[in-house]
């Protein structure tokens, strides 16, 4: 006990380095965690009374055929959009990254400029590409002889097009996450690799992809926290009431009931098995994705 | 060689196209009037509307303020996030200290509790404070963010165990360490941090709404949500004022991304 | 050990940044308490961008010298409820004044967080406004009143005369008031409309949002009962499959599809609000001096229109008052007319000479007397905190018949059962 003791003492330095994220944690998120604890089993319409009702929520959410369908509706969003979109960020840093390649700085910006621009423009965009009758992409499928899709008519179709959005709006951010995770890679590597006469493949399989491996950690550990988490594209693109089949998401589930329809206590429960749901499967990736350190 | 160079521009290029399309359609469109948008097929080129929406936009809110007001609070809270995240991802990835597992996983954890839950609580704490209307309300609690901290630490896990031990028998402490030895090389990093800081103070919205009680206060993202009515929206109006919000963020990420290319050469000159 | 020092020195020297750099807040309360000192009532108040016109808070300001009305422009919608309910749930010091749209029920609940107008007179001025109307914002029992009445929103039908004229329908609005007065008459009128120029109407969800809103009963009864399984919705929700089976509905989609059909004269008619005017001429542009309005069939409904409220917070419930009242008079109601296209709700002025609304996009046509005529017959029904929750599943469930042709009766068995599942808790 002595040792721990003055183990700590000797790393107080290190303990003041890392205070001032927990000191603000102990301010302003232990009481909000410890409130809506409370409230996931209460009942609370956001203004009156507070009343108890035990694990009631938890009960009737398990029974509610609506959340199952949001998970799955969730889970497709999120593999849909991720998956493809972090491999495709993975090569664009690749390519940008390479000797050969001209006006990086164009490049960088360019791919950025997505996750800028403002969703306004986003959403009037992409429900005019969309537009089962007035869609451009349909406009175009038409002139080459081809049928249209009526996107907005199916959950597959509606998953698309929010899975479209979230990868190109995320596309360029990601790139600029494994970017800038490549510049850590000394370039002697990258020469003594071409030297000995390696391929593109071989150098980004070889080379490329163990030195990145605690980004792809990151990146893909925040997809996964982002992705169980999807709240904004579908809202905009289809509302807090969604009239089409298959975009609902869990968090949006939880806020039109939180604070559409007034079911606080109800949507804190949802938030707490939310955050279980994601704590799995964040461990699942930490196991997968962090063999080489830590 | 050469065939190489095309096939990878050339791949690079129709990437650029899909990114930058929708950019260059909201341009288009804050070029023109609200009919254009909704024409179909939509008109794609550019009208000369420019000025008269751009006159809108000036007339119905105050922009120059709102600018003012969030330049001002997105320079500070970049500058406290930089500095704070950085000095404890390092920590975190170059020390270890009883209960750093611990507190690590629990910061990770914070991330996984959705926002929109903590929102009322963490009303009523501000208003326990008083900082209601206050932009302390915004700065303050966001001065350190575990994603912020979370990136810093995976990247600076690639830093040489050997590098800190050598300016450790030079004498260096753990700060000297951190602010010798690690930001110099943590910088491309720091660029990425910079710039989604930036962008996220740029962009929230909820929160500012909600804290924030008087209209000369109001942030760019609320000042343009005043130009929204119920009913019928003057899109192309609300177009220019988005397009006008989103060009200090380009020239923040042009100023910024330049750390990238500073870490590339520096790179270069140690091997 | 230097190093450390500065460390810590740094941290400090953040925080007194953050702290010193923000301390302007205060300025703020000195400037309350100089307006205090001079005598002067602060009010602040709430409103959103089409609310009022900012000309009339400028009379308000002009009329009542002693008060130093702070009028605030939020963001609209959504984010204006969201806001307004967190500073009353969290009691932070919030606004003297509040503008409500037609939410205006679901605050009744609440009401001990409002001042009662009718304690401050407002029984005087009542005849002036639509009977409807006032009664949104008052209790069933009429005891207490959180609300004072600004617009109304009676949804008239909105139609293309040449259209209309090339299929040989009634095309003038007095005919269609005359000729089109169920909903049965509409649909043989838009079959005829459909066949000879392939034109169609709104939405099977937009009929069905239109036939509900012209029933007296709503989906919950004056004792919280739920009775959205009954007849009248029923009934609503078949005329809607009907008219959709019928072919004359426009595939349920999105509004910019919506809006370039209208352009492209896929649409020839849909029944709209009176706010609806601004939306065809923003979305249609190719078709100007093709429309007219008329009275619509089946009856006459209200979507959305505002009111202005006291919280009970405030320090001065007496001139807060008298300020709404001012704002809510006929004449300044009619500059509201005028500058934003919202419809008074005070009849004495349908009349006048000012109100005259002569429109180039509908022909000239002048758009009032129709107005007038639909919100003196506006039926609203009884509403409730949880119509949302129900009318959200219902539509959901509506589309789903169009879009993924789903049957209709088990679109609605199953739909009443996800409803009452949402109730039983």
């Amino acid at each position: 006990m002595g040792g721990l003791l003055k183990e700590i003492y000797k790393s107080r330095t290190l303990y003041l380095f890392i205070s001032p994220f927990y000191i603000l944690f102990l301010i302003f998120s232990v009481f909000p965690i410890f409130f809506s604890i409370y409230l996931s089993v209460h009942k609370w319409d956001g203004i009156g009374e507070m009343t108890s009702v035990g694990f009631n929520n938890f009960k009737y959410m398990f029974k509610d055929p609506s959340f199952w369908q949001v998970i799955v509706n969730n889970v497709a969003i999120w593999l849909l959009s991720n998956g493809p979109m972090l491999v495709m960020a993975l090569i664009v840093a690749f390519v940008i990254n390479m000797s050969i390649v001209k006006f990086k700085g164009f490049f960088r910006i360019t791919y950025f400029l997505p996750n800028i621009t403002a969703m306004v423009a986003v959403v009037i965009i992409f429900q005019s590409m969309f537009g089962n009758e007035y869609g451009l992409i349909n406009f175009f499928l038409e002139k080459i002889g081809l049928d249209k899709i009526a996107w907005f008519n199916s959950s597959t179709g509606v998953r698309v097009v929010i899975a479209a959005m979230i990868a190109w709006r995320y596309l360029g951010y990601n790139a600029i996450i494994y970017l800038s995770g490549l510049q850590r890679i000394p370039k002697d590597l990258y020469e003594a690799a071409d030297l000995d006469g390696a391929t593109m493949l071989q150098t980004f399989t070889k080379i490329t992809i163990p030195m990145l491996r605690p980004i792809i950690l990151f990146s893909v550990m925040m997809s996964t926290i982002g992705g169980f988490q999807i709240f904004t594209e579908p809202q905009v693109l289809a509302g807090n009431q969604s009239p089409y089949p298959g975009s609902d998401t869990i968090v949006l589930y939880m806020y039109r009931e939180g604070f559409i329809y007034q079911n606080y206590g109800y949507a804190a429960a949802v938030s707490w098995v939310l955050f279980v749901i994601i704590g799995i499967i964040s461990l699942l990736n930490w196991k997968l994705f962090n063999k080489s350190d830590d | 060689m050469t065939a190489k160079k095309i096939f990878v521009h050339t791949f690079l290029l129709i990437g650029v196209i899909l990114s930058i399309f929708p950019f260059y359609w909201l341009v288009v469109m804050s070029t023109n009037e609200t009919s254009a948008i909704f024409a179909f097929p939509p008109k794609l080129t550019f009208g000369n509307y420019l000025v008269t929406n751009y006159n809108h936009v000036m007339d119905n809110i105050n922009f120059i303020r709102a600018l003012t007001n969030t330049l001002f609070i997105a320079v500070l809270s970049t500058f406290l996030q930089l500095f704070f995240n950085s000095l404890t991802g390092f920590t975190f990835s170059k020390f270890k200290f009883p209960g750093s597992k611990v507190l690590f996983y629990l910061m990770i954890a914070t991330m996984m509790i959705p926002a929109q839950m903590l929102l009322v609580p963490q009303f009523i704490i501000i208003k326990e404070f008083g900082w209601l209307g206050s932009y302390k309300a915004l700065i303050v609690p966001s001065m350190a963010s575990a994603f912020g901290i979370f990136w810093i630490r995976q990247y600076a896990l690639a830093i040489h165990d050997d590098l800190l031990e050598a300016a450790r028998i030079d004498g260096c402490n753990k700060f000297g360490l951190y602010w010798r030895i690690a930001l110099p090389i943590l910088r491309p990093a720091l660029a990425f941090l910079a710039i989604t800081t930036f962008m996220g103070v740029w962009e929230d919205y909820l929160w500012p709404l909600i804290v924030l009680t008087d209209t000369s206060k109001f942030t760019l993202m609320l000042a343009l949500q005043q130009l929204k009515s119920v009913h019928t929206a003057d899109y192309s109006m609300v177009m220019t004022g988005t397009l006008m919000a989103t060009l200090p963020l380009i020239v923040f990420f042009l100023v910024v991304s330049r750390q990238f290319i500073a870490g590339i050469m520096e790179g270069a000159v140690k091997s | 050990m230097k190093f450390k020092a500065l460390s810590g020195a740094l941290l400090v020297l953040c925080l007194i940044l953050v702290v010193s750099a923000c301390g302007s807040s205060k300025t703020n309360n000195a400037g309350a308490s100089e307006s205090a000192a001079t005598g002067k009532v602060t009010l602040k108040l709430w409103y959103w961008n089409g609310a009022v016109s900012d000309s009339t808070i400028e009379a308000a300001k002009a009329k009542f010298p002693n008060v130093d009305l702070q009028a605030e422009k939020l963001p609209s919608g959504n984010d204006y409820l969201t806001k307004l309910k967190t500073t009353i749930a969290g009691g932070g010091k919030g606004p003297d004044i509040v503008a409500m749209d037609s939410w205006v029920s679901s605050m009744l609940t609440y009401k001990e967080k409002f001042v009662n107008l009718y304690d401050q007179g407002a029984r005087d001025i009542q005849p002036k406004y639509l009977d409807w109307k006032w009664k949104m914002a008052a209790t069933p029992d009429d005891k207490d009143l959180i609300g004072l009445p600004i617009d109304v929103a009676p949804v008239v039908l909105y139609y293309r005369t040449d259209l209309f004229e090339k299929a040989g329908v009634p095309s003038t609005p007095e005919d269609i008031k005359n000729k089109v007065k169920t909903w049965d008459d509409y649909l043989n009128l838009l079959k005829q409309v459909k066949d000879k120029t392939g034109s169609q109407s709104g939405t099977i969800v937009d009929f069905f949002r239109s036939l509900i809103g012209q029933n007296s009963e709503g989906n919950f009864d004056l004792n919280g009962n739920y009775i959205g399984d009954k007849e009248h919705v029923k009934k609503a929700w078949d005329a809607s499959v009907k008219a959709y089976k019928a072919g004359v509905t426009f595939p349920f989609s999105n509004d910019a599809e919506k809006n370039a059909a209208i352009n492209n004269g896929k649409v020839s008619s849909f029944t709209g609000a009176s706010w609806a005017v601004g939306d065809v001429i923003g979305a249609a542009p190719s078709t100007k001096g093709k429309w007219h309005i008329a009275y619509p069939p089946g009856g006459v409904g209200n979507q959305g229109g505002s009111f202005f409220g006291v919280l009970k917070s405030t320090k001065a419930p007496k001139e807060a008052y008298e300020v709404i009242k001012f704002l809510v008079s006929p004449e300044n109601l009619v500059i509201d007319y005028k500058e934003f296209g919202n419809y008074p709700s005070t009849p004495e002025i349908y009349s006048s000479p000012e109100m005259v609304n002569k429109n180039e996009f509908f022909g000239n046509q002048d758009l009032s007397p129709v107005f007038a005529d639909a919100a003196k017959d506006v039926k609203v029904a009884h509403t409730d905190s949880r119509d949302d929750m129900v009318l959200t599943v219902l539509v959901e469930a509506l589309g789903t018949v169009d879009t993924q042709k789903k049957d209709p009766e088990k679109a609605w068995a199953d739909a009443q059962e996800k409803i009452k599942r949402q109730l039983s808790r």
